[in-house]
């Protein structure tokens, strides 16, 4: 089944002097129950097209539709409302709030979530960081965590309102050996429940959890 | 979002972060300086208005209940008093070309000896001063006449027709007395004998005389009027005449001229001052609201990447905003207190202030509206700039 969908997507930047493609014409399908792995050396446009899927950035030309509906019909407020239910973001420095403990931190998407209104956003956010294994650092703030259990916390928190999708920034860039295989294990966990999981990464070790791999250079997918 | 996350949200944000602690001094500093330079502004302009006098030799006081005081002889052994005029003597608002001044009864002698002239003529013969002051803006007069006497020039020797009750005449003015430096309380006071006052108040009697046989309103019994004036030799000896005669049960009053022209302008100057101390301050708040909007970048990314919209963002920003307003509020006030209570101390310890000092609460008023009113401004313009941020931004702020 369809998750997102991307047909003849163009993103271009423009400097003074040039103009970068950082995305070249790229048509592709990607379904639930996934775990995808896009790699590619640096620059190859990989965290532009994550950007695209989860409409931080907007393509210069092409169509993205999540679930059927092309993202450039979606108002503000509706990209705001998928970005919250319907897609999780894992990047690769975590990107917590350093003023906010774990289980806090956990709780920021569920907040502005309108079918948790009557829920204990308290209550599933320690029941998120039990699952990544954190429940006892609940009342640590960032700074006392180490970067395998923020990325954790920042798993905990992508999972906060069970979206359908999951787009993941390089996530094991700053862990260590066993953290990494914690965290691919997860995603491909979360592939098996039936999620569309997309990882950009370039680290080899990805390849033996992925489903599809799907290398990518100059903007463009070369291999599948 | 309920209200409670908000709340919880702004005020965490607000104690975790250091740059707060930066802002709430800025806050503190530029907020007490403007109250500061505005309640100094304030009680600077109130002691001027206090302390500020004309160059005055002479001074006169006004004493109730004179003929008591004449018929016990009250007065004769006071120091440095050189006269005293009775209430016949006295006589308050004849009228000059349908405008009141007032005509004082003195011994020739003081006329001469004060006033600079030899042949001071008792008949029908005045002493005006070198301005008149008529209504609240003399400058209103056109009548000619009028603008010579304001001016002070061209009416020497002029005739000015006097008129009281039951009484007119034509008197002249054969001197003019330099108003800045003779001081009498009143700014349109010519001197005259005091045998042509005596003549006013004997018209004015047979008036009251005549009216009062006629029942046709209630007789005014011009002996009730008991007030007079009390000349005294030199300025520094005011107190003691004052005292003196205090001290014989009678009340006085002193009237006083204030030169108010140099303070206007003086006012004029610290009013600039504080208006550029107040935009100083409007700046500041401003930049600090800015530069924290430009601060809480990073976790407004993250907010955004995880669905939150703008209107949300401004809110919990502004929050952050209102908290650290309030405490820098509060931090200022205590500040104010803390100082004026610290300057009253010292300075009364150490030099004798007869005044209080004023603290200005309309700029608190102001300073309070600024800060909420700038700051929600500033988070509204700066979060509206960032709508469109996106995670490159985020990567920006890392590197």
């Amino acid at each position: 089944m369809k998750a997102i969908e991307i047909k003849d997507i163009v993103k271009m930047f423009t400097l003074p002097d040039e103009k970068i493609i950082a995305i070249n014409n790229i048509s592709y399908v990607f379904e639930y129950g996934k775990l995808y792995a896009i790699m590619g050396h640096s620059g190859s446009g990989k965290s532009t097209l994550i950007q695209c899927l989860g409409m931080l950035d907007n393509a210069n030309s092409g169509m993205i539709s999540i679930d059927g509906k092309d993202v450039k019909t979606l108002s503000s407020n509706e990209k705001n409302d998928y970005r919250n239910q319907k897609i999780g973001f894992i990047f690769q420095k975590y990107y917590l709030n350093n003023t906010m403990k774990a289980y806090e931190n956990v709780m920021l998407p569920m907040l502005i979530n309108k079918e948790y209104k009557n829920i204990d956003l308290k209550e599933k956010a320690l029941s998120l960081l039990k699952d990544v294994g954190l429940e006892e650092r609940k009342n640590h703030l960032p700074k006392e965590l180490s970067g395998g259990e923020q990325q954790r916390v920042a798993i905990a928190r992508a999972l906060a309102n069970n979206p359908k999708i999951i787009l993941a920034d390089e996530p094991t860039g700053n862990l260590d050996e066993e953290n990494e295989k914690y965290v691919l294990e997860k995603l491909k966990q979360l592939a098996s429940e039936g999620k569309c999981v997309i990882v950009v990464s370039h680290n080899n070790l990805i390849k033996e959890y992925a489903d599809v791999v799907i290398s990518m250079s100059h903007g463009k997918f070369v291999g599948n | 979002m309920k209200t409670k996350y908000y709340f919880k949200i702004s005020f965490n944000n607000f104690i975790h972060k250091k740059i707060n602690i930066i802002n709430v001094i800025l806050l503190v500093l530029s907020m007490t300086l403007f109250i500061s330079v505005m309640s100094f502004s304030k009680t600077f302009t109130n002691i001027l208005y206090k302390e500020s006098e004309g160059n005055i030799k002479h001074r006169l006081l006004l004493v109730n209940k004179l003929e008591e005081a004449f018929d016990r002889n009250d007065f004769k052994d006071i120091p440095h008093l050189e006269f005293i005029s009775s209430s016949s003597e006295y006589n308050h608002y004849v009228s000059v070309d349908g405008n009141s001044i007032s005509l004082i009864g003195v011994p020739n002698k003081y006329i001469s000896t004060i006033y600079g002239t030899n042949d001071f003529n008792d008949s029908h013969s005045l002493i005006c001063p070198s301005r008149f002051y008529f209504g609240e803006d003399p400058e209103e007069y056109n009548h000619e006449f009028m603008k010579n006497i304001k001016e002070g020039k061209d009416y020497l020797n002029r005739t000015l027709s006097i008129n009281s009750i039951n009484y007119q005449e034509e008197y002249q003015v054969v001197g003019i007395y330099d108003v800045s430096n003779y001081s009498f309380g009143e700014y349109n006071v010519c001197f005259t004998s005091q045998s042509n006052i005596k003549e006013i108040h004997t018209k004015e009697e047979e008036y009251y005389k005549q009216e009062c046989e006629k029942d046709s309103f209630s007789c005014v019994d011009s002996t009730d009027n008991n007030g007079g004036v009390v000349l005294v030799d030199q300025l520094d000896n005011i107190e003691s005449v004052t005292e003196a005669i205090e001290s014989k049960g009678y009340y006085t009053s002193v009237v006083m001229e204030y030169n108010t022209e140099g303070i206007k302008t003086l006012n004029e100057i610290l009013l600039t001052i504080s208006i550029i101390v107040m935009i100083i301050t409007f700046i500041v708040l401003a930049v600090s609201s800015n530069k924290f909007i430009q601060y809480n970048k990073k976790n407004n990314l993250i907010y955004k990447a995880l669905g939150y919209s703008n209107k949300v963002l401004i809110k919990i920003n502004y929050l952050e905003n209102i908290i650290r307003s309030i405490i820098s509020f509060l931090i200022t006030i205590l500040l104010i207190i803390l100082l004026y209570v610290l300057i009253m101390n010292i300075f009364s310890a150490h030099i004798k202030l007869g005044y209080s000092i004023d603290i200005s609460y309309s700029s608190i008023f102001v300073g309070f509206l600024a800060m909420l009113g700038i700051s929600l401004l500033s988070c509204y313009i700066s979060l509206r700039n960032n709508g469109n941020c996106i995670i490159e931004e985020l990567v920006d702020e890392e590197a």
